[in-house]
């Protein structure tokens, strides 16, 4: 009898190929004809551009194309149009893409961006975000009266009168910072002119998203353009369609002739790849003497840098997501999407909540010091509950939130028992999103196809990043039609074969994906005993379906197999193929009012806790986390091995934004080019990190399993900063909390100490 | 102005013309096309392009290609043994190691190379080992895991060889 995978941990579909050298990243692929693109870019924050001079690179030997913004003026953008493949009047921070080349070689494109000189009148520059702000500040976009890209103005209940009641009243800054999604692959694409189509290969979460972009740029409709995704090295949030390599790449191709290679280089990503938003947030709440929340009000100034992308959609979940993991009713934020002359930003794991979780849970432990409650037991106070209806709508389906926080304290309590000089311990938790609905639909769609041989071909509409998506498919498929896993294969996302996929991100994969999938393979079985009843001459009811076989029941000498049925079926029966295709749309959630921006946009939610122990070294200020307990509802975990393995590496980037990973910029210049200068965590920094899997069971997954691989990164910044506080006494409200801003925090302590 | 340089890759024996200034990964990648070793950063930061010149793990984004010559270089593409998996790279599949898999091939080698010159490291020791091979996707544990994997498995292995 074949075991169900749900719950296994089958190895990786592609392990051993990985593990070989053997999996062909984009870098990978040899292409005829290939030229090499390179771009020039600003050196200047902001600057007018008077002229480009490009004979000289024109007639260096090897040079194919070399294009400037004047030759595609074309706006476009994800969601704002607020960029062009090249700056066009103006450049917009250090590292705008000015001009770019395609030449034979690199060598000979490198010369050629050499021998390109800009014309440049320098503007006034304007980094700070408060400071953009203000109405007499420099434009970033001219079109625009100001640097404010978009606002929310939110008010819930009546905060006056809440803050009016509260026994106490806790107000905080708080300043999150860049963070590179940090992926080892660099970005990088070949775009090919073929045959009057347009040929992408890359790395992308979205392949259709970029086909559409591509079509609506160059005015080509949908059948002329192809994306190939290739295996992605990392992607984070970091590899969305925005990526501008895309239509640098396409028009130097299209101008070329020729297919165009483009790979940014480690310095390029930080100069220009679309890094995490800084937000400055001020927030201020009020708690009742128990340590209820009753009200929150907050203002959100998050730094778009240059231009958009992806970042509008960013806003509304800064804004929103994090005030629905406690039951809140009263609540006023106003919050600012802001153009300034940096890099601009874009997503990454832990999406518009990861700032925002940092403020809310360091407010959490002010408030419980104040009132004297326990931290895990005032969070337990204010915690949604399944069936909850939150103040912006969302709908919660598990009490994930309540059996993380135990489950992390108990874990933690006889550690607690025997603190240390200098250790302290700390907690948070965190809601996220497991899908999100910000389009009319919403869904994915699998389709599966079994071939004469009794294998079955899985095409999903969205692409596996590296975080195991294409082997929960697998597990799901192989259980439902009891056969092996080793009898399917997962093709990766091509626009030309696959069916329309929206993407990966938002945790959908295993919620909405699974759902596809699963919804196809039963289908599948459907169809499949129904030929099998015609074939054999019998009702549908009297077949029975074992390990992938077909028999009426007691009757085993009439055993049909897969392959016996898909053969029957093509040369009996007239050239018939089984082919069944399912489309998952969630049917519990809505897009957000336009007006009031309420709405259950997730078809559910995972919830996770933490508990750290830190000790902290007031000589050098060096924060050692020692030990990181992580509890994660994820529904169900249909690959315990693969679930542990994204919340651990989430934890990791959790722990570089608290800890290490900054961009610091001088007169717009970033000052983090290499890894080294970057701090992205090492196997050194990073301690073993304890992760308990919570099965609720949600209603909306697939077998109750749900997103998990965002929620990790949420966490370590809070527990850690609530952790220093208990260990020193000091509150570390800025990230990331380095040795630096430790022993400023120790000093302002002694001689706040000493004054009283 | 090249140089010839005589080498073996992965057993086999190569001669080549090669710039002063060329990188043994460039050599590898695109003069050889053994895509397995990788290019993360080019410059001596990630770990992406390990392989083993003469057993030892270098960056051969770092390294000239010059200074291969006479040596014996290993890629990544040169570690299983007549369609045999090392059991280094058995050991990365079984605990759940790789992810995106971009960071494999250099922490491979990588891990060759700190076995063989410690066969039974501790975490601490395996942590500072691998110090030079950057992983977003993992968090380091599993691929850590894996390690001590192997190095158990010697262990058996050398135990037996005692009885």
């Amino acid at each position: 009898m074949n075991k169900s995978l749900i719950g296994a941990s089958t190895p990786r579909l592609e392990s051993s190929e990985k593990v070989t050298g053997q999996t062909q990243y984009i870098d990978d692929l040899r292409f005829p004809n290939l030229l090499v693109g390179r771009i020039l870019r600003s050196p200047h924050p902001h600057a007018r551009i008077l002229a480009v001079h490009t004979e000289a690179a024109r007639a260096i030997r090897g040079v194919r194309a070399v294009v400037t913004g004047r030759d595609f003026p074309k706006k476009y953008g994800l969601m704002i149009p607020d960029e062009t493949v090249l700056a066009v009047d103006k450049a917009r921070y250090i590292g705008d893409e000015v001009a770019a080349v395609a030449a034979e070689t690199e060598e000979a494109a490198e010369e050629a961006i050499d021998a390109i000189t800009v014309d440049y009148q320098p503007l006034p520059a304007i980094f700070d975000p408060e400071e953009a702000m203000q109405t007499n500040a420099p434009l970033v976009h001219e079109n625009v009266s100001k640097n404010i890209t978009i606002e929310y103005h939110i008010q819930r209940g009546d905060v006056q009168t809440a803050f009016a009641a509260s026994e106490c009243v806790i107000e905080q800054r708080f300043k999150t910072q860049m963070q590179h999604q940090g992926y080892m692959e660099p970005y990088s694409c070949v775009m090919s002119p073929e045959g009057g189509r347009l040929i992408a290969w890359a790395p992308v979460q979205d392949p259709f998203t970029l086909a559409d972009q591509l079509a609506g740029l160059f005015g080509l409709s949908a059948t002329k353009i192809r994306v190939i995704q290739t295996y992605i090295g990392g992607a984070y949030g970091g590899k969305v369609s925005y990526q501008r390599l895309n239509y640098v790449a396409a028009l130097l191709a299209l101008r070329a002739g020729q297919p165009v290679r483009m790979t940014n280089k480690r310095w390029e990503e930080f100069a220009a790849g679309r890094p995490r938003i800084p937000v400055i947030t001020d927030m201020k709440m009020g708690f009742d003497r128990d340590g209820k929340i009753l009200a929150k009000q907050t203002r959100v100034i998050a730094d778009n840098g240059a231009c958009c992308g992806f970042t509008p959609g960013i806003l509304p979940v800064l804004t929103m997501r994090h005030e629905n993991q406690y039951r809140i009713s009263n609540i006023h934020t106003d919050s600012y999407l802001v153009y300034t002359n940096k890099v601009p930003t874009g997503p990454f794991r832990g999406f518009g909540n990861i700032q925002m979780i940092f403020a809310i849970e360091s407010m959490m432990d002010m408030a419980a010091q104040r009132l004297r409650i326990d931290p895990v037991e005032i969070r337990l106070r204010n915690v949604v509950h399944a069936g909850d209806l939150t103040a912006h709508g969302y709908r919660i389906q598990t009490d994930g939130l309540t059996r993380c926080l135990e489950a992390v304290r108990d874990r933690m309590e006889s550690s607690r028992a025997q603190r240390k000089p200098n250790h302290g311990f700390g907690f948070s938790c965190a809601i996220h999103s497991s899908s999100n609905r910000t389009r009319p639909f919403d869904g994915t769609t699998a389709r599966l196809r079994l071939n004469p041989d009794g294998t079955v071909h899985v095409a999903a509409s969205d692409p596996d990043l590296g975080q195991g998506s294409r082997t929960i498919y697998a597990q799901i498929v192989a259980s439902e039609l009891e056969i092996p896993v080793e009898q399917l294969a997962v093709p990766l996302v091509d626009t030309d074969y696959s069916p329309f996929g929206l993407g990966t991100y938002a945790d959908r994969l295993t919620t909405m994906g699974g759902h596809a999938v699963l919804g196809a393979a039963r289908k599948l079985k459907e169809a499949i005993l129904e030929e099998s009843a015609t074939l054999l001459g019998v009702q549908k009811e009297e077949l029975e379906y074992q390990d992938g076989s077909v028999a009426p029941r007691g009757c085993p000498e009439q055993t049909m197999t897969l392959s016996d049925i898909a053969k029957r079926l093509l040369w009996r029966l007239g050239g018939k193929t089984l082919s069944i295709e399912y489309t998952y749309d969630p049917p519990n959630t809505v897009q957000r009012d336009p007006k009031t921006l309420m709405g259950n946009t997730h078809s559910t939610h995972s919830f996770s806790a933490q508990g750290v122990e830190v000790k902290v070294d007031e000589t050098t200020g060096k924060i050692d986390v020692l030990r990181v307990v992580s509890a994660h509802d994820l529904g169900r975990a249909i690959n315990p091995q693969s679930a542990e393995g994204q919340v651990e590496g989430a934890i990791s980037t959790g722990i570089g934004y608290a800890l290490s990973e900054s961009y610091e910029f001088d007169q717009g210049q970033s000052l983090a080019n290499t890894f080294r200068d970057y701090g992205l965590p090492r196997a050194t920094d990073i301690p073993r990190i304890e992760t308990i899997l919570i099965e609720t069971n949600d209603p909306m997954g697939p077998y109750g399993a749900k997103g998990v691989g965002q929620t990790g990164t949420l966490l370590p910044a809070p527990a850690i900063a609530n952790a220093v506080q208990d260990a020193l006494g000091v509150r570390l409200t800025e990230l990331p909390m380095n040795p630096d801003r430790v022993l400023e925090g120790i000093l302002k302590k002694q001689r706040l100490d000493k004054s009283t | 102005m090249s140089v010839d340089i005589e080498f073996t890759i992965n057993g086999r024996c190569e001669n080549l013309a090669v710039e002063p200034l060329e990188t043994l990964l460039t050599v590898i990648r695109d003069r050889l096309g053994l895509t397995g070793t990788k290019k993360g950063c080019d410059g001596g930061e990630c770990g992406a392009c390990t392989v083993l010149l003469d057993g030892e793990p270098i960056l051969s984004c770092l390294t000239p290609a010059v200074q291969a010559h006479g040596r014996a270089v290993t890629t990544i593409e040169g570690l299983a043994t007549d369609g045999h998996l090392h059991r280094i790279q058995k050991a990365f599949i079984e605990t759940g190691a790789v992810q995106c898999g971009f960071c494999s091939s250099g922490m491979i080698m990588a891990t060759a190379g700190l076995l063989a010159r410690n066969p039974n490291p501790n975490e601490a020791e395996i942590r500072q080992g691998l110090a030079g091979n950057l992983c977003r996707c993992t968090g380091y544990q599993k691929i850590v895991d894996a390690v001590l994997c192997v190095a158990e498995q010697s262990r058996e292995k050398e135990g037996r060889r005692d009885e």
